[in-house]
């Protein structure tokens, strides 16, 4: 899966959980209201259950749920560990 | 929003660092207050009071800035001129206070005060329906803000607007111009709207004497004194939020705002970096803190405790929590805006040794009572509701006095949960009266949703449920049967319209099609069942950890 893929995915998300269709790939996810608590949970659940990944505390951080494309690259990346790991 | 009368006071200007202000005008501050805190009867002149002794120590730290207790009575003090030198303010008005948690927050919190008036703190981003319908319940005369806030609400570039520079005020000056107070004691000093959903927000009255009596009770059984220092994360307009950081500037410590609750990671920095002596927080912080940071493991040498309030944290949770501060303490406390905040609080020591859904015991100044339909006290072990008495208890609610009555009978509130007292004398919550759950800290009554479902969602029956989801905590479920013959929306059709047109905490996680519903003996709904299934669903869609 490209980040490409994984940023559209997350998009398409964030639009259905906030109503905003106007979010695009480089919405600031704070300004857009989705760092809320009960959108942070469900951003993460989301992350974690599409494309399998688990994120440790260490990556919940401000600078990676800047945007969508800061988000899809920490995802894409972690994939690619998993990937090499079962290889 | 309608402009005619609401005039938006924004407030702008902040110290640099702690003591940028000149410090013949941070000495200045003690001369004209009075010094005597018992005299102090409204709850602004109160804070100015501790602001004279504590002059140049700081009262509130974030990354940026620092406001001494001089600086911040001061700011307080031009609000309160700026409010008096309009023409539509008198004593008595409602001011509605739009603000994130800061520093401008509580200078107008006390400006509002210290000038008669009656505060209303409202979240900045609520939604513009339902701020217009506070303006218009509590006929606010000013809407008091800052620009950052201004710059996010469309609904508020139309309002006649003023500025405040918060660094230009003179303490001296604006005594004078106080008006005279007279025994404020029983005097409404704010409104804190709950709930609301579908139907109108209830605003909880609370007096000078509700507010300073809380933060007296608080002080005392955490033990607070001018040394604290609290991380202050919950929300300032929330009565929880309001508890502590007032709990803590009348007792002349330094509150400190920083962290970030989506990133808990940042809360546990924060304590670290600030030295903080004491974190508080609903269930939600305390479960995604235990899953999702390094407490336990981050050195925080200086804290003294932490404190969980505003819902039911897990019992197991809570004995975690305990387990990874040690030898810090862990408050498992509760209460009810209705109540200005706390009513009782588990003495950390006995937190393992108590059952789960203790609530241990009141907190000074409160009495608290288990009685059955009669209102007699129950025996031990029977269940019975809960009603508590004392200073804390609300004035009622504002312009509602069908629902105040149900609330407050003969001097007691009646808190719609359900316990009983073991031998002890100890208290544990055995459900609730009332139907509303706490979600994300908003109260929500899940009959909300089922009116919903009947007008939005072409169910013909609707049963919405709130279950514990070991993810994200509590949420909703809702289960919908629909007629015979009529076409049906899908259930991502009809999360879609939740999503559309409901706050976000009333839309379920979970909307399941039904045939029917399961009953239980007495042939009624089976609520828990639902429930139960609710939570097995939710469960079967993650992956393991």
């Amino acid at each position: 899966m490209t980040s490409l893929s994984i940023q559209n995915q997350i998009i398409d998300f964030l639009r259905s959980v906030t109503g905003q269709q106007s979010l695009d790939a480089g919405t600031d996810l704070f300004d857009a209201g989705a760092t809320d608590s009960l959108t942070m949970m469900d951003l993460l659940v989301f992350l974690e259950t599409e494309f399998q990944v688990r994120l440790e505390f260490t990556d919940l951080k401000p600078e990676v749920f800047k945007t969508p494309v800061t988000l899809a690259e920490l995802i894409a990346e972690r994939m690619a560990a998993l990937q090499a790991k079962a290889a | 929003m309608d402009e005619r009368y609401l005039i938006a006071l924004i407030l702008t200007g902040k110290p640099a660092a702690c003591g940028a202000l000149d410090p013949a005008r941070q000495a200045n501050v003690s001369l004209p207050v009075q010094r005597s805190i018992e005299a102090a009867a409204n709850l602004g002149r109160l804070f100015v009071s501790v602001a004279a002794c504590r002059g140049a120590a700081p009262a509130i730290v974030t990354n940026e800035a620092c406001w001494t207790y001089a600086e911040l009575a001061i700011a307080a003090h031009t609000v309160a001129e700026n409010l008096q030198a309009m023409h539509a303010f008198g004593p008595g008005e409602r001011v509605i206070l739009l603000l994130p948690n800061s520093a401008e927050y509580v200078a107008g919190f006390y400006g509002v005060l210290l000038a008669g008036g009656v505060v209303v703190p409202v979240p900045p981003k609520t939604e513009t329906g339902v701020l217009q319908g506070i303006v218009d319940s509590t006929d606010a005369v000013a809407v008091i803000a800052n620009l950052q806030v201004v710059a996010a609400r469309a609904d508020m570039h139309d309002l006649t607007a003023e500025r405040i520079d918060l660094n230009s005020g003179e303490i001296s000056d604006c005594q004078e111009s106080l008006p005279h107070l007279h025994d404020t004691k029983n005097d409404l000093a704010a409104i804190f709207f709950t709930g609301g959903s579908t139907g109108a927000p209830k605003g909880v009255m609370l007096s000078h004497r509700n507010l300073i009596s809380n933060a007296r009770s608080i002080q005392h059984y955490l033990k607070i004194t001018p040394a604290d220092r609290p991380l202050c994360v919950l929300p300032f307009h929330h009565a929880f939020g309001n508890s502590v950081w007032q709990s803590h500037l009348l007792a002349g410590a330094t509150v400190v705002l920083d962290g970030q609750t989506a990133f808990p990671e940042t809360i546990v920095k924060a304590l670290a970096r600030h030295e903080c002596t004491s974190l508080s927080g609903v269930p939600d912080l305390f479960r995604i803190l235990l899953e999702r940071s390094s407490l336990g493991e981050t050195d925080l040498p200086k804290l003294r405790y932490m404190a969980v309030a505003g819902g039911a944290l897990k019992h197991e949770l809570a004995l975690e929590v305990a387990r990874r501060i040690a030898p810090s303490e862990f408050f498992v406390m509760y209460g009810q805006t209705e109540a200005t905040a706390r009513l009782a609080y588990v003495p950390p020591e006995l937190l393992d040794q108590l059952p789960a859904g203790s609530i241990g015991r009141a907190v000074p100044g409160v009495d608290l009572e288990i009685v059955d339909e009669c209102d007699r006290p129950v025996a031990d072990g029977v269940v019975g509701e809960l009603r508590a008495r004392g200073p804390g208890i609300m004035l009622g609610y504002w312009r509602n006095p069908s629902a105040t009555s149900e609330r407050i009978r003969s001097g007691w509130l009646y808190t719609g949960d359900l316990a009983s007292k073991d031998g002890d004398d100890w208290i544990s919550l055995r459900g609730r009266l009332s139907s509303f759950v706490k979600i994300a800290g908003f109260r929500v009554d899940p009959g909300d949703l089922e009116d919903f479902a009947l007008r939005r969602l072409a169910a013909s029956q609707a049963v919405a449920v709130a279950y514990e989801s070991r993810d994200v905590g509590t949420r909703l479920a809702l289960y919908v049967r629909h007629a015979v013959g009529t076409p049906t929306p899908t259930p991502s059709e009809m999360t879609a319209r939740c999503r559309a047109e409901l706050p976000r905490h009333f839309v379920p996680d979970l909307i399941q099609i039904v045939d029917e519903f399961p009953l239980n003996h007495a042939l009624k709904i089976d609520r828990p069942l639902l429930s139960q299934l609710a939570e097995a669903t939710a469960a079967s869609r993650r992956i393991p950890a």
